[in-house]
């Protein structure tokens, strides 16, 4: 009995961290790639300088959630995201549009695997 | 360099506590007594928290879920397995009379793939060298194997002689290494006092009594500090 009471607290334990997980994986997904999206609008209008300030808050947020994101997803996916992030910056910086733009798309697949890690689907099942 | 040893010394040390819970939870049992899928579970478990132990870039909490998970499922099908003949068998399998009042069965043999060389060596595994003083043989599902001997090569009991024996009663350590355990106490409703003065009666004090042990019966077990008994 104290077998299956200990099963039943950690499948609610487990049950609640899937919970947590998934929404907090997913909203940060959703707020970094609305960033994300953000910034290539500016870059794409000429916009440097307010790339530039956002390619810094979101580094800045970025970096205030890599830790928490850390405990849920693969910790190589975390580093790839932040390189990619603290290269938006210097790019815009420079006025370099083609490397901003890239960086950008390389940012929102690693935000997708990022997603993808703690979402149940066949390609995550098998 | 340094960071990292302590990150892996400090993930080791969280992976060893989880693992020692997650195999608390499973329950007492030795390697060779575990059934089919409770062996599983231990490999998958030792497997699984080997994984974030290799790969620092694994978050940790992947294998502590992981290893739960397996717990549970464990759990789960052994108390469904308590209560349904049907899945026990299925999961577990059924023991299997090999040597039937001396004579091998050798279908049930072949049905559980094992060879004369084998059985014979399970045999005398169990003191067993004739085959012929076998009544009953029966392999279990842990792969042990059951011997029942013919009555006249059974070991004397003292109810075949029909001799009274004193019940046993169990010793529990009152003393150990100078300190009264308090919990075997109260399991023979005795005080302290009583334990001080049997150690006084055997012209010793508790502080230098190495071990003594008491049953319910007052049989005493007595090694001081330093005797060699």
């Amino acid at each position: 009995m104290k077998r299956l009471i200990a099963a039943i607290v950690l499948i609610i334990t487990l049950a609640a961290l899937c919970t947590v997980s998934i929404i907090f994986v997913g909203n940060s997904y959703d707020d970094f790639s609305n960033d994300i999206e953000k910034c290539k609008i500016e870059i794409e209008n000429k916009n440097y300088d307010a790339a530039k300030k956002l390619s810094f808050d979101t580094a800045k947020s970025w970096r205030k959630k890599r830790g928490a994101l850390s405990v849920f997803i693969n910790h190589g996916t975390v580093e790839q995201i932040d390189e990619s992030i603290t290269q938006l910056a210097s790019f815009a910086n420079k006025e370099n549009e083609a490397h901003f733009l890239a960086e950008c798309e390389i940012i929102k697949l690693n935000l997708l695997e990022m997603k993808e890690y703690c979402s149940v689907s066949l390609h995550t099942l098998f | 360099m340094v960071i990292f040893l302590l990150v892996t010394i400090i993930r080791t040390i969280i992976l060893y506590l989880f693992v020692t819970i997650a195999i608390r939870l499973m329950g007492k049992r030795q390697i060779g007594d575990m059934q089919p899928n409770e062996l599983v579970v231990t490999l998958l478990i030792s497997e699984i928290a080997a994984i974030p132990l290799q790969d620092a870039n694994q978050p940790i909490l992947n294998g502590i879920v992981a290893i739960f998970i397996l717990v549970i499922v464990e759990i789960i099908i052994s108390v469904l397995s308590m209560k349904y003949m049907p899945l026990h068998k299925l999961l577990s399998g059924k023991s299997v009379i090999l040597i039937k009042d001396g004579k091998i069965d050798q279908k049930a043999m072949k049905r559980v793939r094992l060879t004369i060389i084998d059985l014979v060596e399970l045999l005398r595994g169990q003191n067993v060298f004739d085959i012929s003083t076998v009544s009953f043989a029966i392999l279990e599902v842990n792969g042990n194997l059951s011997v029942i001997l013919k009555p006249e090569h059974r070991t004397v009991t003292p109810k075949d002689m029909k001799i009274k024996m004193k019940k046993d009663g169990l010793p529990l350590p009152v003393v150990s290494d100078g300190k009264i355990v308090n919990e075997s106490l109260r399991q023979l409703s005795l005080s302290e006092n009583t334990i001080r003065e049997l150690a006084s009666m055997r012209h010793t004090k508790c502080e230098d009594i190495f071990l003594m042990t008491l049953d319910q019966y007052g049989n005493c077990y007595l090694v001081t500090k330093g005797e060699e008994k």
